[in-house]
């Protein structure tokens, strides 16, 4: 009966104009069901030229980097800085439901593109902005990469080991993360326009998101303390990674019946019997005393063997993955969540399917990411209607 | 103004953190979201800020008010009522309201919404139309019963093992915080609007999955993607990138205080370069482009920080942010408190806390021209809406409610 929406998102139209902070917003809005078209400048997206590449050979279709984050994308190209590029993107804008842009704050408006503007052609337009501080504030015109994002929100100061320097975290998480806060309004903002029939526009900031994650505010309002790097440690002693005879167990004993569980798992050691255990506080103070003995334990088996003792007692314990052992995983291989992909600069690999899984409109990646400007055709004269000879004058003049 | 999910009932049994902050997402659109809790588990609302700091005496503390901050952050603008649903006559009550109510989402743990039937096959008997939600750690498969907390998951995942410096030893890692919990939540909150979404069009419920382990997985999937195809497990890369020098993290003046500078072109290096009011070392042809920088990047990197120890973190910023290079404080707890940007865009939230009296929190991630709730509401003392939701929504009277609370079902 409603074969028209087998995915959740089926048939709403999405122009990606982000080349970095606000790519995964397409990809989510895509693997999702939408139907996403990656507008990239006609030399290609930046990320295009971002590592790793296959082999380590740089190359526009050898960036994982940008098959990453563009598979279940269409792409084509379209110079938006001439007065014709901008012409056919505000055709597209008038037969479209999303805009998602990620450039500097008064990039869009200098350009005749902001959001005033789409609105005028189209007013059930929804554009989302992505960017470091938002489009607001006295920072807005700050530079803001990824590591200056996640340094001023906060996470950068608590990660890391107590005498080392602040770590960013890998992957670019903090574009990574705003851009899922970016989606969650842009599909907001799409209920909200089955009542109101009115698009609106999502501002989104990386700062923000990155604060939000780091708790910190609240830490620091609450207590006064200000948050210190401790490694992996978390919560009471034991609390953290340690080291085992085949690799290394992340160990956690946040609530008392973790700890009381932990000590069971270890053999009751006559030391740590006394009430005065318990109290995580108390732990805390002799880490050195723990330490000691949970080495012991933990060297003397495997990563599985200890897991699965602390798991029987209810004691939160995973094994320590790399990226190569996760995928390897018996859990991990029966859920099924890698997959296989083809494309046509990489070849065959596994890739890592969507993580959503709603049983009637479920995820599926349907096609891998773009080669450059693979869809011109199919968009400009099969949906907009140009002709094959002005697609080529279009060509010609650095328009397409 | 109409909020953007005006009328929409949620149904909360989650705990910790993903879960609730995906509800409060969806309570920050103008959802009702309902907490049915009960003081036989109190879990995240009777936890202190952080367990190591202090150990509560549950037998000194009012549980009627008792509202953690950690329980605060996550649970603004929701409301509770005090049903327990260890009971099978909670579990009837529950489920009275689910056919009022529009989505119900748990992160129990695994097996417990089956056994309780709470399930979807089981709940949309009583309301075709709703969408159930599960939030497992794992979700079914061979660790199914495993109980993870967020970290144990950025060490399963692989991105533990990731974030570090090249020489950070293995149990040193950054693998101590919430991050992936907050990641889920947010991705959940999205599943969850999506499955409203194709409500809306099609007036069909739906069940939906977001594990929390494949949410953390999805943060990482370039560095699967290298190994697929490239057979390579890249060590941790710590805070250069390989393509732009200066590019890295910097100490400042005062103790463990710490900025970063990107310097991603020529231009930038120009402008840098004036900022330091043209040093002598800059002028070496060892600096004098990009892949000449990259070759000399430890002498390059004691020479910045010769420079950055001479100013505070935002001084930094400051100098390198007005002649237009990506530059930032890492900034503390304390810094972020008092941040200038957060505080003018309305990011921050002051509230009471049960009695903690007003405590400052993080507010959404992202702004809405219309339809977000503007003034939060605190989190809710247990069973706050009892009232609202026994007589009002399932219209029980009086000596109704008397039993279910002499029972221990309104408890």
């Amino acid at each position: 009966m409603n074969d028209a929406f087998t995915s959740a998102l089926s048939g709403i139209k999405v122009l990606d104009l982000t080349e970095e902070r606000g790519l995964y917003a397409g990809k989510m809005l895509a693997d999702l069901g939408a139907d996403v078209t990656l507008i990239e400048e006609i030399k290609g997206s930046k990320a295009r030229r971002a590592p790793p590449y296959r082999n380590d050979v740089p190359g526009p279709e050898n960036s994982l980097y940008f098959v990453n984050y563009n598979t279940n994308k269409r792409g084509i190209t379209l110079n938006l800085g001439c007065s014709e590029g901008q012409g056919i993107f505000k055709h597209l804008v008038s037969r479209s439901d999303v805009v998602v842009e990620d450039n500097e704050v008064g990039f869009m408006q200098s350009i005749g593109l902001d959001y005033p503007v789409l609105r005028s052609l189209n007013r059930g337009i929804i554009m989302a902005s992505i960017t470091g501080f938002g489009q607001t504030g006295p920072y807005r015109a700050f530079k803001a990469s990824d590591i200056v994002s996640f340094a001023m929100g906060g996470m950068m100061n608590i990660s890391g080991s107590k005498n080392g320097a602040p770590v960013v975290a890998p992957c670019e998480q903090s574009n990574h993360s705003v851009a899922i806060a970016a989606v969650f309004g842009i599909l907001t903002a799409l209920l909200t326009r089955i009542r109101t029939g009115e698009g609106q526009l999502v501002d989104a900031s990386a700062h923000e998101m990155v604060a939000t994650c780091a708790s910190e505010v609240m830490n620091y309002s609450n207590t006064s303390r200000i948050g210190q790097r401790n490694g992996s440690q978390f919560g009471s002693v034991p609390g953290r990674i340690y080291p085992c005879k085949d690799g290394h167990v992340h160990i956690l004993t946040v609530r008392p019946n973790h700890w009381q569980g932990f000590r069971e798992v270890m053999g009751n050691p006559a030391t740590l019997m006394g009430k005065e255990w318990d109290s995580g506080v108390f732990r805390n103070k002799n880490v050195d005393i723990i330490d000691a003995l949970v080495t012991e334990f933990t060297m003397s088996r495997t990563k599985m063997e200890i897991t699965e003792l602390c798991q029987a007692k209810g004691v939160p314990c995973t094994p320590v993955n790399t990226p190569a052992e996760f995928p390897d995983d018996a859990h991990i291989k029966q859920r099924g969540i890698f997959i296989e992909m083809k494309h046509p600069g990489i070849g065959c690999f596994s890739y890592l399917a969507p993580p959503y899984r709603l049983s009637r409109t479920p995820c599926s990646i349907r096609r891998s990411a773009p080669l450059l400007g693979q869809h011109n055709q199919e968009v400009y004269c099969g949906e907009i209607g140009y002709k094959p000879g002005e697609l080529a004058a279009l060509k010609d003049k650095g328009v397409i | 103004m109409t909020l953007a999910l005006q009328g929409i009932r949620v149904l909360d049994i989650t705990d910790a953190v993903a879960g609730p902050f995906s509800t409060m997402m969806l309570a920050t659109m103008g959802a009702e979201v309902i907490r049915p809790e009960s003081r036989r588990h109190l879990g995240f609302r009777g936890n202190p800020q952080t367990p190591a700091e202090g150990d509560i005496d549950f037998s000194k503390v009012d549980m009627n008010t008792l509202v953690s901050p950690n329980f605060s952050r996550f649970n603004l603008n929701k409301l509770s009522v005090a049903l327990n649903l260890t009971k099978p006559e909670g579990r009837e009550v529950f489920k009275k309201l689910v056919k009022v109510s529009d989505i119900v989402i748990d992160n129990l743990s695994f097996g417990i919404v089956r056994k309780w039937g709470l399930d979807y096959d089981t709940l949309k008997q009583i309301k075709n139309d709703i969408i159930v939600v599960n939030m497992p750690s794992l979700g079914e498969g061979p660790h199914e019963e495993w109980t993870t907390w967020g970290m144990n998951l950025l060490s399963f995942t692989g991105f533990a093992y990731s974030w570090g410096h090249p020489d950070t030893i293995m149990e040193e890692r950054a693998a101590s915080h919430y991050y992936g919990d907050y990641i889920a939540g947010m991705m959940t909150a999205s599943a969850v609007l999506a499955a409203l979404f194709h409500r809306a069009r099609t007036g069909e419920g739906q069940n939906v999955e977001v594990a929390q382990v494949e949410a953390t997985a999805s943060l990482l999937g370039l560095s699967y993607m290298d190994y697929f195809v490239n057979n390579r497990v890249s060590p941790p890369k710590g805070n250069r990138d390989p393509r732009y020098a200066p590019y890295n993290c910097y100490r400042c003046k005062d103790d463990d205080r710490w900025c970063v500078i990107a310097v991603f072109n020529e231009d930038d290096w120009q402008k840098l370069r004036r900022a330091l009011e043209f040093p002598k070392w800059a002028e070496d042809p060892k600096f004098q482009n990009m892949e000449s920088r990259l070759k000399n990047t430890v002498e390059l990197d004691k020479r910045i920080e010769d420079w950055t120890k001479q100013h505070t973190p935002h001084q930094v910023m400051k100098i390198l942010q007005s002649v237009g290079i990506a530059a930032a404080a890492v900034q503390n707890g304390e810094n972020l408190y008092y941040d200038l940007q957060l505080r003018a865009r309305g990011h921050m939230v002051e509230l009471m806390a049960g009695n903690q009296g007003p405590v400052t929190f993080d507010g959404p991630p992202l702004h809405l021209n219309s339809g977000q709730v503007l003034k939060m509401e605190p989190a809710p003392i247990l069973g706050a809406q009892d009232n609202y939701v026994y007589k009002q929504l399932l219209g029980l009277s009086q000596p109704e409610i008397d039993i279910l609370i002499k029972n221990k079902v309104i408890f």
